[in-house]
């Protein structure tokens, strides 16, 4: 096979998730996982900048308590709005923030499949609404990629699933909690076809929200300390949210994990114990069971007709919500697939289907879309008064896509001109509660209210677009509108971006691991105080020593030691 | 169409749904939503229909086949399930909810506490129990542990749903079980949801059509007579009261018109044969009348044009100002002041004795012939009956400030000084009529003395009085508050009208709060009566009075 033309087809599966983000390809009959430059598999989202040069990944998040004012995580709960982060000097929007982490992705992938990547299948959470799917889109584009297709995760984690399972006739549900995203699939496998019957979800849920219940009751412990601080002070914050998270993931192998960090140059440590987490949760795992029965309701499949239910997504590596899952099932969710890796191997599937590889026998994946989308009408009763702002739903929820569908409107006042189809997207009866999408106007013929019959018709295309067709049958008149970005940048806009963005440095990625390792020091030693501060310092300096004389090997052997020693002192680097 | 959906399939019209998956994904390589959309609409279209037709017929031959048997076994107790599942062939008719997995033989304590809590609501509703403890046996259920599993859950949710449609709302019950399920949020859509809002609007209507059909029951309502002719069986009425209900047609025409645009539920309680005699009549006799009311209108309009062409035609202006002396010695009184002749208008205004324009040019005559004792009669005959006419005002200032008396002299520089601030170009309006006096207005007079300050009112209102008996139980029924209300008070501050009634009602004090005795006597105040303040003997308007109101239990 021609290399450039193979070249020229390789698409790489990316899950750009809340914390952690990963990416994969399907070659040569299977899955593969896209290791980063430090070898591993996940890499953290997290963005920092050290001198005006980017730093991403592990590196990144280990100055997230050290450089607060420099370091960003979790920025995929702002996407699809107009907040900002400053970084140093630097102000960058939540879309530019993935995008940096997509370049490095994508800078991993090249190196690991030694050719070049251009185009990706992005997962996005299943529930996320229109605004934020168009601003991940934008993400890739920023980053030089061209973004094939966005997939859902849970969606994409039943595809990784069934490519095993395709021969059964089977049901299933994908329960997806994220770092920042809750999703709910149920899917059914059958003759080759996997089909999405329903999705609900919860797009403001997920680890980070464990994470507060944990700096909540350390707030309570040291009211008189820190009440106030916690709130104020972005660094305690931040080294809170770090401390936390490690604490959370000692809690899900220990009955009490001990939450411990440092402040003006005072230890603070107290133990929380398993049980004590769990009531505190009890909100949190309320939320979790809303979407679970709308999503069965929906799908119109029996509660015990479900023949097993898979666990996707870091969080639900908890016990509790492994338990809460368990429960509300009465039964033991599947342990059958890798819940940090499963949406990235589906993407990378989505990839290879998307561009006909020969290896991988023909599935055909139908989604749904999981919003209700409709228009805004205005009601007239019996008495002549008028209600406005319903919304009236024409696509609803859970269609299969692509799909369209027609609803008849009619005036509402004699001889009026024209008639507005104002565009909305959610659940709410009352539009106020929606998100907008946009509006087209149609003129009409004067006459009677009621007399003028509009055709108006929605098609949602398989990559979420929306078109909506208005027609009068009266006078042939036709209107059309595409739901495109209102808040997009215009073509010009977006090359200047990212000519912008492609200006930053980027630290050598051979020195990564060296970064990530320094980085972590800094944070153990601020961590840290007395005695063992001082030893953390001294390690630091031999190191430095170390790497003064630029001798690649000696460098990798004195790194692996004090990581070895590191680990040793405060337990191994999660991700 | 029908012959479409297996034409698209692909195959020949069939009762199996297996077959018809298969030939779904069969035909699903070839149109798959990525190359072929519009086909793959039509595919999935007429997927879906298909399975519909297939379900369709299934669930009949099976109700055909289940027949009388068991007609009433669960009657309003409608199980709607999830139904679904075509993996099995049977409806989950007999089907055996499936318990915890661990305990399949000896009963679970968790259910067993579920179905307690659960049978205290029933009670409790069947029993007519407070809101109260209606909430708290429902906030027992939502918190019971064995909620947590989702097949509980959806089971009790159906339980609820039946029961607030069994006990009609069920006191408070409804609007818990809103809140807690988000039947009106997120789980609008679907067969609950949807059901469950529209139940909840009947309800609303209802109770508003209770709450307007109690009112006019009231002797004193303006609906009561049409009331009593709509729920008057017309097999009780012979046909002298049918011809001696006639004048009332048009009351009963805006009663049913109110009906119909405001309280449509209200039908329901009134006899529907004789509403609809009554529409029948006055469909029959008020159209016709009211175009004959047009018909006499329309020609009487006509009439008066007709005459006043007929009369312009005959006669000439000069010939009807001959007729007539005001106007000949209208024209003489302007003409005279154009030409500042010393023409007096006192002729004209003999014959018309309230024109102001006319004894304005007299009096601005007579002050460019310096007679100011004239002048000031004028102005001041202006001023009786229009007080605030700045020209008349500034005339009868500078009368007054030239007329040489030092007694007049403040007076009439008060009087000018106060026109100039109504219309500051009066003066300019004098110089361009002639004339040629200015007021000295120089601040040596003294600042007029501060004004005591006025009563507005003698005597406070008072006497506020509530019409009727049951004005009270209207409220409550209004605001869906039981009988046996709890004790209050309310404090409230309205404004009292000369019409006797109250407006503008707030609450300025409540307790306890929150309770609905504040807005009990809000709607109780917009028909109560009030004398108002007086002022000299005469009504003074929107003068603010607080009004307490007392809630007592009845003595049993």
């Amino acid at each position: 096979m021609d290399a450039a033309l193979w070249g020229a087809d390789v698409i790489i599966g990316i899950d750009l998730g809340t914390t952690n983000c990963a990416s994969a390809i399907f070659r040569n009959g299977d899955v593969e996982m896209i290791p980063n430059s430090l070898g591993q598999v996940l890499t953290p989202s997290a963005v920092s900048l050290d001198d005006d040069k980017v730093l991403t990944g592990l590196a990144a998040r280990e100055r997230q308590s050290t450089h607060p004012q420099h370091t960003v995580t979790a920025f995929k709960r702002y996407m699809g709005t107009r907040h900002k982060t400053q970084l140093g000097k630097l102000s960058f929007s939540p879309e530019e923030l993935s995008a940096l982490m997509l370049k490095s992705l994508k800078a991993d992938a090249e190196v690991y499949l030694g050719e070049k990547v251009e185009e990706a299948v992005v997962t996005v959470p299943a529930y996320f609404n229109d605004r934020q799917r168009k601003a991940t889109r934008r993400a890739g584009e920023l980053a030089g990629l061209k973004v094939e297709r966005l997939i859902n995760e849970p969606t994409a984690a039943a595809l990784a699933y069934g490519l095993h399972q395709r021969d059964k006739q089977t049901k299933f549900l994908v329960f997806d909690l994220g770092g920042g995203t809750f999703d709910v699939s149920i899917l059914e496998i059958f003759e080759g076809v996997i089909e999405v019957r329903a999705t609900a979800g919860d797009n403001r849920l997920g680890g980070e929200d464990f994470n507060e219940v944990i700096i909540d009751l350390a707030r309570r412990k040291f009211e008189s300390d820190l009440g106030r601080v916690i709130k104020e002070d972005n660094t305690l914050y931040q080294r809170l949210r770090e401390a936390s998270e490690r604490t959370r993931r000692l809690l899900s192998d220990n009955a009490s994990a001990e939450l411990a960090f440092v402040w003006k140059n005072r230890d603070y440590r107290f133990d929380v114990s398993a049980d004590v987490f769990e009531t505190e949760c009890e909100k949190l795992l309320n939320r979790l069971r809303d979407p679970v029965l709308r999503s069965l309701r929906d799908s119109n499949i029996v509660f015990d007709a479900l023949d097993e239910i898979i666990l996707v997504g870091g969080a639900t590596r908890m016990p509790l919500v492994r338990k809460a899952v368990t429960r509300m099932f009465g039964r033991f969710p599947s342990a059958s697939v890798n819940p940090d890796e499963a949406v990235a191997r589906g993407a990378a599937v989505q990839g290879a289907l998307k561009a006909r590889a020969a290896d991988l026998r023909e599935v055909v994946l139908t989604d749904v879309c999981p919003y209700t989308l409709g228009v805004a009408s205005a009601e007239k009763h019996a008495g002549g008064r008028i209600t406005e702002g319903l919304f009236t739903p024409i696509l609803e929820r859970n269609c299969v896509v692509p799909a369209s569908r027609e609803e008849t409107f009619s005036t509402l006042i004699d001889n009026q001109p024209a008639v507005k189809f104002p565009i909305y997207q959610g659940e709410s009866r009352w539009v106020k509660d929606n998100v907008f999408l946009g509006d087209v106007t149609i003129p009409v013929p004067r006459g009677k209210a009621g007399q003028t019959p509009i055709t108006c018709r929605f098609s949602y295309d398989i990559n979420g677009l929306l078109e909506v067709d208005l027609f009068v049958a009266e006078t042939g008149a036709r209107q059309q509108l595409l739901i495109v970005d209102r808040e997009g940048l215009s073509d010009a806009e977006v090359d200047a971006r990212r000519k912008e963005l492609a200006k930053l440095k980027v630290h050598p990625r051979d020195t990564d691991a060296i970064r990530a390792t320094l980085a972590r020091a800094g944070r153990c030693y601020e961590n840290r105080i007395g005695e063992q501060r001082d030893y953390v310092g001294r390690l630091i300096s031999q190191f430095e020593e170390v790497l003064e004389r630029q001798d690649p090997r000696m460098c990798e052997t004195a790194r692996a030691e004090f990581s070895q020693i590191l680990d040793r002192l405060e337990g191994e680097t999660f991700l | 169409m029908s012959a479409d959906i297996w034409r698209h399939l692909g195959i020949p019209q069939t009762e199996s749904e297996a077959e018809v998956r298969r030939a779904y994904a069969e035909r699903l390589r070839v149109t798959n939503p990525e190359d072929d959309p519009e086909g793959f609409k039509r595919l999935r279209n007429a997927y879906e229909r298909a399975l519909e037709h297939i379900r369709w017929n299934a669930r009949y031959a099976e109700l055909d086949a289940a027949g009388d048997e068991d007609q009433d076994a669960d009657g309003d107790d409608y199980n709607y399930d999830y139904v679904d599942d075509f993996t099995k062939p049977t409806p989950p008719r007999e089907h055996v909810r499936r318990a915890a997995p661990e305990s399949t033989a000896e009963p679970d304590p968790e259910l067993g506490q579920h179905d307690a809590l659960k049978q205290r609501l029933a009670e409790a509703l069947a029993g007519g129990k407070s809101p109260w403890e209606v909430q708290a046996a429902f906030q027992a259920i939502a918190a019971s542990p064995a909620m947590e599993r989702l097949d509980v859950h959806a089971e009790t949710e159906m339980w609820i749903a039946n029961l607030v449609r069994r006990y009609s709302g069920g006191g408070a019950l409804i609007e818990h079980a809103f809140a807690h399920f988000k039947w009106d949020g997120q789980n609008r859509i679907g067969d609950l949801g949807a059901a469950m809002v529209g139940f909840r609007e009947s309800l609303a209507h209802q109770g508003e059509a209770n709450a307007f059909i109690a009112r006019v029951r009231d002797r004193r309502h303006e609906f009561y007579d049409a009331y009593k002719e709509t729920t008057r069986p017309l097999q009780q009425r012979n046909w002298l009261s049918r011809v001696l209900s006639f004048p009332r047609i048009y009351l009963v025409r805006r009663f049913l018109d109110f009906v119909d645009d405001k309280v449509p539920y209200a039908y329901d309680q009134l006899d529907y044969a004789a509403t609809d005699w009554w529409r029948k009549r006055i469909q029959f006799w008020l159209r016709p009348l009211a175009i004959f009311a047009w018909v006499v209108w329309a020609v009487v309009v006509i009439g008066v044009i007709v005459l006043f062409g007929v009369l312009g035609d005959n006669s000439d202006d000069l010939r009807r100002a001959a007729s007539n002396p005001a106007f000949e010695a209208r024209a003489a009184c302007v003409d005279g002041y154009w030409r500042s002749d010393p023409v007096d208008c006192n002729a004209y205004l003999v014959l018309v004795p309230d024109s102001l324009l006319m004894r304005q040019y007299a009096g601005l005559t007579a002050l460019r012939q310096a007679r100011y004792d004239d002048a000031s009669l004028h102005f001041t005959e202006i001023l009786r009956v229009s007080p605030n006419d700045p020209e008349a005002q500034y005339g009868l200032g500078l009368a007054l400030i030239n007329n040489g008396l030092s007694s007049d002299l403040r007076r009439g520089a008060d009087l000018a000084r106060g026109a100039l601030a109504l219309d500051p170009d009066v003066g300019e309006y004098f110089g361009s009529r002639g004339v040629s006096l200015r007021p000295d207005l120089s601040p040596h007079s003294a600042s007029p003395a501060p004004i005591p300050p006025i009563p507005a009112y003698d005597t406070g209102p008072n006497d506020v009085a509530v019409e009727g008996q049951n004005v009270f139980d209207e409220a409550y029924a209004h605001f869906g508050l039981s009988e046996p209300f709890s004790e209050g008070r309310v404090m409230l501050e309205c404004l009292a009208r000369t019409t006797g009634r109250l407006s503008d009602c707030h609450i300025v004090q409540e307790t306890p709060r929150n309770q609905g005795h504040g807005e009990v006597a809000l709607r109780v105040m917009s028909t109560a009566t009030v004398t108002p303040a007086t002022l000299n003997g005469e009504p003074v308007d929107s003068v603010p009075v607080r009004v307490p109101v007392v809630f007592q239990l009845a003595p049993e």
